[in-house]
């Protein structure tokens, strides 16, 4: 199988605002993710895995190393990735509808006669009926929802989740969570996904890299060998508890 | 003895809920309703005093005088003229401080570099009272069309540039980064990301500025014209002709009271979110 994402070697140095101290935030980073494969990033708060994430967007410059996507070597944003955001970035003066197309209309790339996409997605991440609504209408799990059509609608190979469900109540977090896996089995997009949610990276991935605390470094990268098609009683089974429990002692000896 | 049965019938729940209590229409609308009350009163204290002659009608005229004077100086040729030149002067000066203030600002805001270059060269011009460039305008322009619409120009540009720096500087990075995640250009970025979420801010600046600015043109057409409803104002009131003196004051506030509730329309129509 083709590699899709490489990180070689990658170190990042934060900047924040113009007069704040540059942060070291991740260094010496290797992984890669397959071709259609669900890899996640968990590690302690704080360490660093949103700022490789963004990194891989090409949101962030790196600073030694290198980031290849599809064998190229990452520079800046592109169309073969799109992100979804953690809670609150669905932009709040417009509609739900004209967030999911957003991506489309900035490319120039939305006539009428993506309408019929456009709507089966929404029917594919349960949005039906919520089109005229604003950001600001929906729940916190709505929002994210169509947080995850906005980066679909323009059908990337690569899907980067930052913590999409952080924010979500617990009920529908889990519920979000089996209807992700679904959605990444039919529309066969490699995904990256970074949680400090452990039982999620675990249930909903093929791999999960996990990094030290700051600088981030990868302390391991455990494969995950549960059967696919999973549902909620896998997550709650002791083979993803066996799993969680690694992962934990991994991340609490990484000092 | 008794024992607890499980599948004893569970007392039956009321078909009807309790009614709710109506709210009476003087708790509804009580603001409007005190609202209404508190200018009635003070029209009525006005008038009771001017007809009992605790001050002299001569120099405050009454009500009942001010709208007697309405419906004859209002419908005059004369008026309306005043009263165009007036809302030209305003509107003009008004929309070009919208624009610069709009288009100067969000930049200043968003570039920091600028930012820290132009804020504390705006804090200390906005500080000075623009009254204070009356005669250095008239040396410039003369008195004339173009002297008020620069005073009024400078009354209203000053919130609505700093109200758009505050708009530019507080877009939420998280927007932000959605539209770079999306590859939007410099342009795509400024009118889908910058522009509308400094609405509310250039929308705020309007208002206080829409108050200052019909203060200006009155300023400057005392000084600077012989007409407009500033001009009239001050030749009523030094003919002693005060009622209609008090017209042209009462259509100024009604313009202030207008021009503000449609920014708040435009607000709350466009950026209810």
């Amino acid at each position: 199988m083709q590699s899709k994402i490489s990180a070689r070697d990658v170190t990042i140095i934060y900047r924040g605002k113009l007069d704040r101290e540059p942060v070291l935030a991740c260094h010496g980073i290797d992984f890669d993710v397959q071709e259609r494969s669900f890899v996640s990033i968990v590690g302690p708060s704080g360490c660093g895995k949103t700022t490789l994430l963004y990194a891989v967007d090409g949101l962030l410059p790196v600073n030694g190393g290198e980031i290849l996507v599809n064998n190229r070597r990452v520079n800046g944003p592109g169309t073969d990735r799109a992100m979804v955001f953690q809670s609150a970035s669905l932009l709040p003066w417009t509609t739900v509808w004209s967030n999911i197309i957003y991506g489309l209309k900035l490319k120039g790339d939305f006539q009428e006669e993506k309408t019929a996409a456009i709507e089966s997605l929404v029917d594919l991440v349960g949005l039906r009926g919520f089109e005229r609504r604003y950001p600001s209408e929906l729940s916190g799990g709505m929002q994210q929802r169509a947080n995850l059509a906005r980066a679909l609608a323009v059908d990337p190979d690569i899907l980067l989740l930052d913590e999409p469900f952080a924010s979500v109540d617990a009920q529908t977090r889990e519920k979000l969570q089996v209807e992700l896996t679904e959605i990444w089995a039919r529309t066969h997009k490699t995904m990256l996904f970074v949680t400090h949610d452990i039982a999620e990276a675990v249930f909903l991935s093929d791999r999960v890299v996990v990094l030290t605390a700051r600088p981030a470094r990868v302390r391991e990268i455990v494969e995950i060998a549960i059967p696919r098609s999973r549902s909620l009683e896998t997550k709650h089974s002791s083979l993803v508890q066996d799993y969680v429990r690694q992962i934990w002692s991994l991340i609490e000896t990484s000092n | 003895m008794s024992s607890i049965s499980t599948n004893q019938a569970l007392p039956q729940a009321p078909a009807i809920f309790p009614t709710l209590p109506p709210i009476h229409w003087t708790e509804r609308y009580f603001r409007l309703l005190w609202g209404s009350l508190g200018i009635v009163g003070c029209l009525l204290l006005w008038q009771i005093g001017s007809s009992l002659r605790i001050w002299d009608p001569l120099f405050v005229s009454s009500p009942l005088e001010v709208l007697r004077a309405a419906f004859i100086v209002v419908p005059s040729k004369e008026f309306m003229g005043h009263v165009s030149t007036t809302v030209q002067c305003l509107l003009i000066g008004l929309f070009i401080a919208l624009f610069v203030g709009v288009f100067a600002g969000l930049p200043i805001g968003w570039f920091p570099r600028l930012n820290a270059t132009f804020e504390p060269v705006i804090a200390a011009v906005y500080g000075i009272p623009y009254i204070a460039f009356l005669p250095v305008i008239i040396m410039w322009t003369g008195i004339g069309m173009t002297s008020r619409v620069i005073i009024v120009f400078w009354s209203a540009v000053f919130p609505l540039t700093i109200n758009s720096i505050q708009g530019a500087r507080a877009v939420d990075e998280n927007y932000l980064r959605v539209g770079r995640s999306f590859s939007a250009t410099n342009f795509q970025m400024f009118f889908t990301i910058t522009l509308p979420s400094a609405v509310p801010y250039i929308l705020a600046g309007l208002r206080t500025s829409i108050g200052r600015a019909i203060v200006g043109v009155v300023v400057a057409e005392f000084f600077m014209s012989s007409k407009g409803l500033g001009y009239f104002i001050n030749l009523k009131a030094n003919a002693l002709d005060m009622a209609p003196a008090f017209v042209a004051i009462v259509l100024l506030a009604l313009f202030g009271i207008g021009l503000v509730s449609l920014a708040t329309y435009i607000e709350n129509r466009y950026c209810n979110w």
